[in-house]
């Protein structure tokens, strides 16, 4: 199948046969293709011993380190091609990963996304209420990751409001009337996690003000290793925004920007959904080899979309565990999955640097 | 200026400034260190370190007045006193190493300073509290007095005033941190010893290995050498050159890479997943930066990671994650050893090539690099010579006595 025409397909229809065969044909594809056009990627699998190979299963193709993008420019096509520049966040002096993008690869990633999100909130466009600041947006040559994810979600809205100003405070007035002017549909509610739990939610609560969402979709993505602080999981934060304003319909997403578009969407199971152009793999750090559903590893990511950079398979720095595959209560198809948080750090005793415990470790 | 002194437990820096020095193997400093060497022998914690015990096992009395013997000889008639005080920068990868130049330098009668990382361990914390403890016995004033330890975040001003008390400064790398204390001001009389970035490497005769009869124990040395530590140290063997014929050498290579990997997955000694992926990172960075065809060999676990080379310009001294990463070349003889060598080169931890063979290398090339050839398991054996300086003697001034 051509990719338009997966793109085309429901994101949840396909059982594991068909989709393990729908992606290793285009995994196959895309590893010649990189090999042709990227010399870095083609070294590293000549290095391996694994160039001019087809694969027959999605686990045996190779993976690349996900922090190669941050050490190394690797794009597959010419740079006249290059159409926008996504960065990964990270605090000043950290090395951001870069990743290139041509139209081509956009626009698939902008139809994995619009069809993963119809399939959540339906087709039509809601008035939106981005819970975050117009300024992340601004430079539009080079994305940060929230720049780029805001924009990304913004598609699927309509009469959008950024609800926080340039210093971060909540513009309560506008939001009320925005809700006032709206209250008889659906609205969108897009914002990173630790953002909507402190500039949004906090905010609401200690201004008391009343706001009903009862008619929102909160998408939030980030994660939470910024709120572990103030012990806030998942559960907790639903139930709380359920508890403040009546937002019921809230789906965490998992994502990142070396491998946009194909996001995976928190269903019915609370756990992640993975989508007929990408899938998640379990690997055990001690061999790499693949750990059954149930077990705790490191995330491998694949997907079908990267065609100007080698980032179709992906060994993440994330930890998680599959949970189970084609039996979503909500009859969605494809594997599910938890993250269970970053892999720990190695303690910093290499180097052989006498300051080198004073180097910063920013959050990403 | 706040700093914190974390030994001995009652310190005092003008004390410390009053004191004279003691004579070069005086009686209370060789009881001080005997007792501290005891001490951690029998405190059961610290048999989970291997390096603290290697540590106390090299303080014991035998091997210190060995020591002092060798210096003896080496002083003669001349007269030799320590210089002073001197201003210890410990490295934070090797927690052991503070102690081995502050136990030199007090050898020879030196007060001093010791600054250690200010990321604490349980390891360090372990032996600090023993430092305390043994130097908490009366018996140990001359020696309490004459010594501090202590932690502070990386502050210039602090560094600025140990400086410029000291009369000797001993930074303990890597090249950045040197170059950010050199910067520091001593006073016009002090000298310095600087401990630069090292790279260390392993040479393995193909055809000894091969015939060895006990391969299990050279592999068990090999093993020391490499994973204590987490191969972070600067004596830690990164890179495997073999020299043989390339069939004897394919031999060996197979057998020696299969039982170090079945030890290293025996021991596990320091895994952690990140290391493992860093390892993955480091094979990704060397194929793409490759000048010539480099093979990463196919990995049965993460203990062990090996990375064949073809062109010693693709070996870069400055990619290194520890953990179990080696890179491999091929040489056909010893003499082939000169396309490899470079000034950043420290130990060579060296199996079945005879020392005649080096002697000729070193005499006859005649490297820029190369500190040390010790034979296996004895890359981390903490030498009184270290990177080219005769430690005891560099902390010693000569006073010329002519009158008859």
């Amino acid at each position: 199948m051509a990719l338009d025409d997966v793109l085309a397909t429901g994101p949840y229809s396909l059982s594991h046969d068909d989709k393990q065969q729908l992606l290793v044909e285009h995994l196959n594809r895309l590893t010649q293709h990189h090999a042709e056009q990227c010399d870095p990627y083609r070294r590293i699998l000549q290095a391996y011993g694994k160039d001019k190979q087809v694969w027959d299963r999605v686990e045996d193709v190779p993976f690349l380190p996900i922090s190669l993008f941050k050490e190394f420019a690797l794009k597959s096509i010419p740079d006249d091609a290059v159409v926008k520049t996504l960065t990964s966040s990270g605090t000043t002096g950290q090395k951001v990963s870069r990743i290139f993008l041509d139209k081509e690869t956009s626009r698939y990633q902008t139809k994995a996304l619009a069809a993963i999100m119809q399939d959540f909130i339906g087709g039509k466009r809601l008035p939106m209420l981005i819970l975050d600041t117009q300024n992340v947006i601004k430079d539009r040559r080079l994305f940060s990751a929230r720049g780029a994810g805001i924009l990304g979600l913004s598609n699927f809205g309509r009469d959008h409001l950024y609800v926080l100003d340039n210093d971060m405070q909540l513009r309560a007035d506008e939001l009320k009337e925005f809700l006032a002017t709206h209250r008889d549909t659906d609205i969108l509610l897009f914002g990173f996690t630790f953002m909507v739990w402190k500039h949004f939610y906090q905010e609401i609560k200690r201004l008391g003000l009343d706001i009903d969402l009862a008619r929102g979709v909160l998408i939030h993505s980030g994660g939470w290793k910024k709120l572990t602080d103030e012990a806030v999981d998942n559960a907790s934060f639903k139930k709380a925004l359920n508890h403040l304003c009546g937002l019921e319909r809230i789906h965490n997403f998992y994502g990142m920007v070396e491998q946009i578009g194909s996001i995976y969407m928190e269903g019915d199971t609370g756990c992640f959904q993975t989508p007929i152009f990408s899938d998640i793999i379990i690997r055990d750090p001690i061999d790499w080899s693949v750990l059954p559903a149930g077990r705790e590893g490191i995330i491998e990511l694949v997907s079908i979309l990267p065609h100007s950079y080698p980032g179709h398979v992906l060994l993440t720095e994330d930890l998680g565990r599959v949970i189970g595959e084609d039996d979503s209560p909500d009859g969605r198809q494809g594997k599910y999955f938890e993250v269970l948080g970053r892999v720990p750090k190695a303690e910093i005793r290499g180097c052989s640097d006498t300051y080198a415990e004073e180097v910063s470790e920013g959050a990403v | 200026m706040r700093y914190k002194t974390i030994a001995p437990r009652e310190a005092d820096e003008a004390v410390l400034l009053a004191s004279r020095v003691l004579p070069p193997f005086s009686d209370e400093v060789l009881a001080f260190v005997d007792d501290l060497s005891n001490a951690i022998l029998q405190t059961k914690r610290f048999k989970q370190y291997p390096e603290v015990m290697a540590m106390a096992f090299w303080m014991r009395r035998a091997n210190i007045l060995d020591l002092k013997k060798q210096f003896e000889q080496k002083r003669g008639e001349r007269t030799w006193l320590g210089r002073g005080i001197v201003f210890h920068i410990a490295p934070s990868n090797v927690d052991t190493i503070f102690v081995y130049s502050w136990f030199l330098s007090m050898l020879v009668g030196n007060r001093n300073i010791v600054r250690v990382s200010s990321a604490t361990n349980e390891q360090l914390e372990a032996l600090v509290e023993v430092i305390n403890d043994v130097a908490a016995d009366p018996k140990h004033t001359e020696v309490r007095s004459r010594f501090m330890i202590v932690q502070y975040e990386h502050n210039d001003e602090i560094t600025g005033h140990f400086s410029a008390t000291c009369h000797t400064r001993v930074i303990w790398g890597g090249d950045e941190t040197i170059r950010r204390i050199r910067a520091i001001p001593l006073g016009p009389a002090a000298t310095e010893m600087v401990f630069a970035d090292k790279f260390s490497f392993a040479v393995i005769g193909a055809s000894a290995f091969l015939e060895e009869e006990k391969p299990s124990r050279v592999i068990e040395r090999f093993y020391n050498d490499a994973y204590w530590f987490n191969q972070n140290a600067c004596s830690s063997p990164r890179l495997v050159v073999w020299v043989g014929n390339d069939d004897e050498v394919a031999r060996a290579r197979e057998s020696f890479w299969a039982a170090l990997e079945e030890l290293a997955d025996k021991r596990r000694l320091n895994y952690a997943p990140a290391v493992a992926m860093n390892k993955l990172i480091a094979e990704c960075a060397v194929a793409i930066n490759a000048t010539d065809t480099v093979t990463v060999e196919p990995h049965r676990t993460s203990f062990v990671n090996r990375v064949l080379l073809s062109n010693a310009d693709d070996l870069n001294r400055e990619l290194q994650c520890g953990g179990g990463l080696f890179y491999e070349m091929i040489i056909p003889s010893l003499d082939r050893l000169a396309e490899i060598v470079d000034p950043k080169d420290q130990t060579i931890v060296s199996y079945g090539i005879d020392r005649a063979a080096f002697d000729q290398f070193v005499n006859g090339y005649r490297p820029q690099g190369i500190n040390r050839i010790v034979p296996f398991g004895e890359a981390l054996t903490f030498s009184a010579v270290w990177d080219g300086y005769d430690l005891l003697r560099e902390f010693c001034r000569d006073v010329d006595i002519t009158v008859r």
